[in-house]
């Protein structure tokens, strides 16, 4: 897409590991390697506890530091996150990459305005005085489509409705001209049609701003609304990724496309919706080999022993021994046109 | 704003009233004749009767709970029978005395136990945590007279520091801002401060701990607040609570204890009380009882008002 071979990816993780202190350690997410180009939306899909909300709060480093054990790499616009002193790494948050948060009546602070907040923001990263702060929080709301935005500046958290706080949550978000949005499931909390307007309105931002995009869910129709590429993630690993439209019509992982079949689609009426069987692996205690072997009809002796690597083919990665073949009436030609 | 105020200045009153109510059937419900304190016990019938007219407890119950309210409210709370001074001297010269204590307990127990539980809050489960813990446990829990006497023992019996009784040098009651002074309130104080320092302490630990595991803080550092700055949201969200318990403390506190006052006879409203109780001083019990339930109503009557001007989510409930 964005990303032409000359200039570097703006996000590249390698090798990312996040294990969580304690007396039985939880390896959360176990080497993680993904990019993301200028301008491009990754979607990070997963079902709960798969270690995709810990990989994209590692961006910024948001887990507490005294449980949290960092391993790998984070490269995002050229700077060493897992290397940054805590005053680096706080006027990094908010100026380069910033966050949107699942539930925007948790993620502002009750007793302060809204307005009160995102001008916090401005005024942190940039330096300038109160009113222009105002001024520009004002600028932001309305461009998010906030009615009345000057009067919104006012309001407390509670007094605006579900779609119009994760509205100020992007404002908010967006204030200081990030280069990466992480966005944490933005969408779970709200109704099915303000869900649509948030992610019209994130694409409508991301193409003006040229902003790339991490954006975590679990809900496959979200992803195909939003994304370039997905990056599929199973028990702290990313076991496919790809283009979306390659990946929604030839899964080449058992998981991917247990997932896929798992999920209400148009025409379903009448045929039973296959579950994939079993539970995810504890993640303080992962076997040695594939995490998803023990749920998988297709695992076989070799699944068992070691973990399968990434094999890079055309910008599709799948960690699996036993790939499914692509179908044989759709060509991938085909799945793009989609 | 202004008819929030109004409407809790009303919601007040009734309370006030009933309050009035329950001083005046304490007083009369109590088994003991009041005029014991006054009449030796053989004195005869016909003088018994005659001081019944005179203090008007030969009329029936309601009639004369309407002449007190009247007069209460004039500011006539009738005369000692044991001294034969106006009860509201005696009140407001014992108030202030409690208002001096109470208000130096406060300070010192609500401080100490803001910073204690802010620090404990902070370090969740941490070493600091488990002494202040260990500390707020102790001062709820330990008898405040108990501690007053072994003070009493160790800094006044044996080191010989400190004044073990009353408000100033030969038992003057009338407070003066000296350093001579100062010292006879250092044992009390101390004393008094170690109730409202364990529960600030427990309160402000538990609600420092459990903003910072809100959502909120993460989304705060997430967009590169600073801790100084992550702080102030926090002391904003904890504040409302926290001044809720202070209030509520104050109030006892003002309410003088009878027991740390007693120990330490200090010339206070608790010690006032005790003393109108083995008299039997019925107006001196009235009047202090009334006084000092008004001044619990007011305390609650402004932390109801100060509330909602830090915390806008209970501005327009």
């Amino acid at each position: 897409m964005n990303d032409s071979p000359i200039s570097p990816p703006l996000v590249s993780v390698t090798d990312l590991t996040v294990t969580f202190g304690g007396r039985r350690p939880v390896h959360a997410v176990n080497g993680v390697s993904f990019t993301v180009g200028t301008g491009e939306v990754l979607g990070l899909l997963g079902e709960s506890g798969c270690g995709k909300s810990v990989t994209l709060r590692s961006l910024i480093r948001l887990h507490p530091p005294k449980r949290t054990t960092y391993g790998g790499r984070i490269q995002i616009d050229g700077q060493d996150i897992l290397a940054m002193s805590e005053d680096q790494l706080s006027r990094y948050r908010g100026s380069v990459t910033s966050m949107v948060f699942q539930e925007p009546l948790l993620a502002f602070d009750p007793v302060y305005t809204v307005g009160k907040q995102i001008a916090e923001a401005i005024r942190r990263h940039t330096g300038i005085d109160a009113s222009a702060a105002r001024t520009e929080a004002i600028r932001l709301l309305d461009r998010v489509q906030i009615p009345q935005a000057a009067e919104r500046f006012q309001a407390y958290p509670h007094e605006m409705s579900g779609g119009m706080r994760q509205r100020a949550m992007i404002a908010l978000a967006l204030s200081c001209r990030p280069k990466l949005l992480l966005a944490d499931e933005p969408t779970t909390a709200l109704d099915a049609t303000v869900q649509i307007q948030i992610l019209l309105l994130l694409r409508e931002l991301q193409r003006e701003m040229g902003l790339s995009i991490i954006f975590v869910t679990h809900d496959i129709g979200v992803a195909v609304e939003i994304s370039d590429r997905v990056a599929v993630m199973y028990a702290g690993r990313i076991i496919e990724q790809g283009p979306i439209a390659e990946i929604i019509s030839a899964p080449a992982h058992p998981y991917t496309q247990g997932l896929l079949s798992s999920t209400v689609t148009q025409g379903m009426r009448g045929t039973r919706l296959e579950a994939i069987p079993g539970a995810p692996p504890d993640l303080a205690a992962l076997p040695p080999g594939c995490a998803f072997a023990a749920r998988c009809r297709y695992a076989g002796a070799d699944c068992v022993e070691s973990v399968p690597d990434t094999g890079a083919d055309a910008g599709r990665e799948v960690a699996c021994f036993h790939p499914l073949p692509p179908p044989l009436h759709e060509g991938a030609a085909d799945a793009h046109a989609r | 704003m202004g008819f929030y105020v109004l409407r809790r200045v009303i919601y007040a009153l009734p309370i006030a009233l009933s309050v009035t109510v329950v001083c005046f059937l304490l007083v009369h419900i109590a088994p003991g004749d009041p005029l014991n304190a006054v009449a030796p016990a053989d004195a005869p019938v016909e003088v018994i009767n005659a001081l019944k007219v005179a203090y008007g407890f030969d009329q029936p119950l309601p009639v004369q709970y309407f002449r007190w309210l009247g007069r209460a409210l004039a500011g006539d709370l009738g005369t000692s029978v044991a001294t034969g001074r106006p009860v509201l001297a005696e009140v407001m010269t014992a108030v202030v005395n409690t208002i001096l204590l109470a208000v130096f307990a406060a300070v010192l127990g609500f401080s100490l136990g803001a910073v204690l539980g802010g620090m404990a809050g902070y370090r969740h489960k941490g070493i600091v945590d488990r002494i202040a813990t260990a500390l707020s446990v102790i001062g709820v829990s330990v008898p405040h007279y108990w501690l007053g006497m072994v003070l009493t023992i160790i800094f006044s019996s044996k080191l010989n520091w400190l004044p073990a009784m009353g408000a100033g040098p030969g038992g003057s009651k009338e407070w003066l801002w000296d350093a001579e002074h100062l010292r006879y309130l250092v044992l009390p104080v101390t004393t008094l401060a170690v109730i409202p320092l364990g529960i600030v302490t427990r309160t402000i630990r538990a609600l420092v701990a459990d903003i910072l595991s809100k959502d909120f803080v993460q989304a705060l550092r997430a967009k590169g607040m600073s801790d100084r700055a992550v702080f102030l949201h926090v002391v904003k969200n904890v504040a409302p609570t926290a001044l809720a318990v202070m209030g509520l403390q104050l109030g006892y506190l003002l309410g003088g204890s009878i027991l740390v006052e007693t120990v330490f006879a200090w010339p206070g409203s608790g010690f006032l009380l005790n003393t109108a109780i083995f008299q039997r001083d019925l107006p001196l019990l009235q009047g202090t009882i009334l006084i000092l339930c008004m001044i619990f109503v007011l305390l609650n009557l402004l932390v109801d008002i100060i509330q909602p001007a830090i915390d806008p989510r209970m501005r327009r409930s």
